[in-house]
Formats: C-alpha cells, sequence, structure tokens
C-alpha cells in the first residue's frame, strides 16, 4: 500500500515505509536461514539494527519540530553508529548487541514521545485520525515494551534457551501491534491526501 | 532458578512499561480531547461573534436607511409638495400657465411618486410585518416607474415564514442586486421570480452586459457582491451567482 502510492508521502513517510520493506526482508532472511539452513541469524539482525536505528530516527528528526531535539539527535545517531562498529570490531556478532539497541530503543521512544507531544496533542485532529499519532505509539510500544527483553536476552540465552524462546513471544506481540499500526498510519495518510486532493 | 527469575523480571517490567505507556496515551488522548474541545469552542465563539457583529452592523445600516427614508419623505417630500401647490396657485392666477407647466406638472408629480416609493422601500418601519412579495412588489412598481428596463415580475403568490429580521435582509439583498443590475447591467430586462410556498427561493436575472465574477472577487472588487454573500450567510440561504461577460447575469438565493 505505501509502495503503490510512495510519491505522495513526505521524505519520514517514505523513510518508514522503506524501514517496514527492510524489516520484511531481513525476517524473511531470518526465518530462512534458521528454519532451512540451520544457521544462526543473529548476526543479521544485529546489522538490520544499525540501519532501522538510522532510519527510524532519520524520520522522527524531520517529523519532529523541536530544535532541541534535532540538536541532540545530530550528536546521539553519529555516536551511537561509532557504538555499533566498536560492537562489530570488538564482540561477538553471534550474539545479540544488547546495550546498543536497549541505547537506540530509549532513543527512539524518547524522539517519538517528543513528537508525540510537540505533533499530536495540540493538534485540531483527533489523536488516531493522526498518522504520526499512530506512527509514535506503535515505535514507542515496540521499543520501550522490548527494551527488558533485549537487555536480558544474552544473560537469559545462556540460562534458559527454551525459556529465552517462549520469551520472544513479547517481541512477536509487540511487532504485531507495531505494524498493524503503521499500515493504519500509511492508511490513514492515503486516506487523507486523497481528501485534500479532491477537496 | 536463575533464567526463571530472570524470566520474571522481563515480564514484570515489560508489564510495566506497557502500563506506563498506556498511562501515556490515555493522558495525551485526553488532553487532545480537551484541547480539540476548546479548539471547537473558540471557532463557535468567534463566528457567534462575527454574527452579532454583523447583526450591530446591519441594525446600525438599517437605522440609516430609515432616516434618510424619514428626511426623503417629511423633508423633500414636503418641499415637492409646497412646490406642487405653488405651482397649483400661478396656474390659478394665470389659465394660460396651466399648458405650459403641464410638463413640469407632470414631471413634478413623477418626482413626488418616486421620492414616496423610495423612502417606502428604504423604511424599515414601513417593511416590518409586510409579506417579501409585497416588498418586492413595491421595488418593482418603484424601478418600472424608473423607465429604464422592462421588469417582468413572477411568484406563486404564497406567504413567507421568514422572521421580520430575515425578510428586512433578505430585500437589502434583493434591492443591491436590482441596483447593480440598474447601474452596471446596461439591461433591457430584468426577470424576477420568487418561490415561497415550499422552500424559499428568489431568483433575479438580467439580459446586460455580465461580469467575470471570479476577476471580480479575485480583484477584491464588488464589495456590493461581498456585502450580499456576507448578509446571505447571516440569514443563512445561499447565493448562487451565474454571470459570464456578455450574457447577463442569474442571481439566485434559496434557502439551505
Amino acid at each position: 500500500m505505501g509502495l503503490s502510492h510512495f510519491k505522495r508521502f513526505t521524505t519520514p513517510y517514505r523513510l518508514i515505509i522503506l524501514h517496514v520493506c527492510l524489516a520484511f526482508i531481513v525476517e524473511c532472511a531470518g526465518w530462512y536461514l534458521y528454519n532451512k539452513l540451520h544457521q544462526e541469524n543473529i548476526w543479521l539482525y544485529n546489522i538490520y539494527m544499525l540501519m532501522e536505528f538510522l532510519m527510524l530516527s532519520s524520520a522522527g528528526v524531520l517529523f519532529t519540530d523541536s530544535k532541541f531535539m534535532r540538536r541532540v539527535m545530530a550528536i546521539v545517531m553519529p555516536a551511537l553508529s561509532f557504538f555499533w562498529i566498536y560492537n562489530i570490531i570488538t564482540k561477538d556478532i553471534s550474539k545479540v548487541f544488547s546495550i546498543f539497541l536497549i541505547l537506540s530503543f530509549i532513543t527512539i521512544t524518547v524522539l517519538y514521545i517528543n513528537i508525540i507531544v510537540n505533533k499530536a496533542l495540540f493538534t485540531k485532529k483527533a489523536v488516531f485520525q493522526n498518522p504520526i499519532f499512530l506512527i509514535s505509539i506503535s515505535l514507542i510500544i515496540y521499543c520501550a515494551g522490548t527494551v527488558p527483553l533485549y537487555g536480558l536476552m544474552n544473560i537469559l540465552i545462556e540460562g534458559n534457551k527454551v525459556l529465552a524462546k517462549q520469551l520472544f513471544t513479547i517481541n512477536m506481540v509487540a511487532a504485531i501491534m507495531r505494524y498493524t499500526l503503521l499500515a493504519l498510519a500509511i492508511y490513514l495518510y492515503i486516506r487523507q491526501a486523497k481528501r485534500e486532493i479532491a477537496a | 532458578m536463575f533464567a526463571n527469575d530472570i524470566a520474571l523480571t522481563i515480564i514484570v517490567t515489560t508489564l510495566l512499561i506497557l502500563l506506563l505507556i498506556a498511562g501515556v496515551v490515555i493522558t495525551i488522548i485526553m488532553a487532545n480531547r480537551r484541547h480539540v474541545r476548546q479548539e471547537m469552542e473558540m471557532v463557535r465563539m468567534k463566528v457567534d461573534y462575527e454574527k452579532e457583529l454583523r447583526v450591530v452592523e446591519n441594525e446600525v445600516q438599517e437605522q440609516v436607511l430609515t432616516n434618510v427614508a424619514r428626511d426623503l419623505h417629511d423633508n423633500i417630500g414636503q418641499l415637492l409638495t409646497l412646490i406642487r401647490i405653488q405651482l397649483e396657485q400661478e396656474k390659478l392666477d394665470d389659465e394660460t400657465l396651466a399648458v405650459k407647466l403641464q410638463p413640469v406638472d407632470s414631471t413634478l408629480n413623477d418626482t413626488i411618486d418616486q421620492v414616496r416609493l423610495l423612502s417606502h422601500s428604504l423604511n424599515t418601519e414601513y417593511l416590518e410585518g409586510k409579506s417579501l412579495m409585497y416588498a418586492i412588489d413595491k421595488e418593482v412598481d418603484r424601478v418600472t416607474k424608473l423607465n429604464r428596463l422592462t421588469v417582468h415580475w413572477k411568484h406563486d403568490n404564497a406567504d413567507d415564514v421568514l422572521s421580520n429580521g430575515d425578510r428586512i435582509m433578505l430585500f437589502r439583498i434583493f434591492q443591491e442586486i436590482v441596483s447593480n443590475c440598474l447601474k452596471y447591467s446596461g439591461a433591457k430586462n430584468l426577470y424576477i421570480e420568487l418561490l415561497t410556498a415550499e422552500k424559499l427561493q428568489l431568483r433575479v436575472a438580467d439580459d446586460g452586459v455580465g461580469f467575470d465574477l471570479e476577476k471580480t472577487i479575485e480583484e477584491g472588487k464588488g464589495s456590493g457582491l461581498q456585502n450580499m454573500l456576507k448578509r446571505t450567510r447571516l440569514v443563512e440561504m445561499e447565493l448562487d451567482i451565474r454571470s459570464t461577460p456578455g450574457n447577463g447575469t442569474i442571481f439566485t438565493l434559496s434557502q439551505q
């Protein structure tokens, strides 16, 4: 839906759509690696998490009106990118880069809370009709909701792999909510754009 | 056991975070609703204020028109009547003057008639309690006597259910249309149609030079037009204007 109307979207929405496409490709590749080739796929997600962070934060920077937040992100984005490179060089790529993941999720949560307060709270539109609100909520739920899981995942895998797998359901539920809300936001954006053209 | 503790920690922390998010979302939704309500209230108050302002503006305008009408009737009308009495006196004194003064007498009578009709059409008090059809009928009389164009007047002979204020407002819009037609259109015919039996509809058309509506509005000209549109909104009616240069103009006022 997003790709078929890609030209109608503004840059931050395009980044969100591209990020969803990338997530889909990575999920497919991850599933193929694990289930068909019976290989570890965490390295793939470790690479993907940097791209996801950069795309979501760039979209957030374009969404936000706060100069302060933009300045903060101008420091945080390169800093976290260097931290990711540091992880690649010094750590085992087959283990989740927990600290990077937690830091990137906290950054995205803070950024999108700021966007909600500035963009969705004081508008004349009802919040559920505002695509930015839905995008922000979807990312906040996912990023904040999975921080404890990813934060303790490595320790849990070492202690009890079966339990770790069972607890990964949290990620599944959060991801379903995230992508459902993102799809709804994209649908709302297209509908509103069509209405504006008709008007 | 250690893994179980970790799992429990993950579940509890995740639930707490989700609860926190839910709390934040509910607060945001409530704040947004309050904000939307306040914005709507502000818009409503602004509309009400503008409406009130327009009503006061119209009341002042009506008062001015009534004063002008009274002056026309009481002063100019009286002076013209005095002139006629003096002329009659002269004619009695010198019978040969009767023939000579015949054209003057006729023009004077027309002038007195026009002044009387104009003072009636401007006087709000005179129009109060009368139907729109009656008021338009009198205006048609006045315009016909000007001999500038032929008026084709059609109505369904039914009483309107308008309030006094709305009726006067509609009549003023009608007068503005007719006045514009006389001033600018160069029309030979004026077609007026009033339907009041079901949904009120007043249609005024002329075969004059017409005008470019969009251009007139874009260039900020046509204060009369703007005035008409404002008044139409005030009586909660619709004014449809169709005009192209060279093809006359059609004004249609109808109830929403």
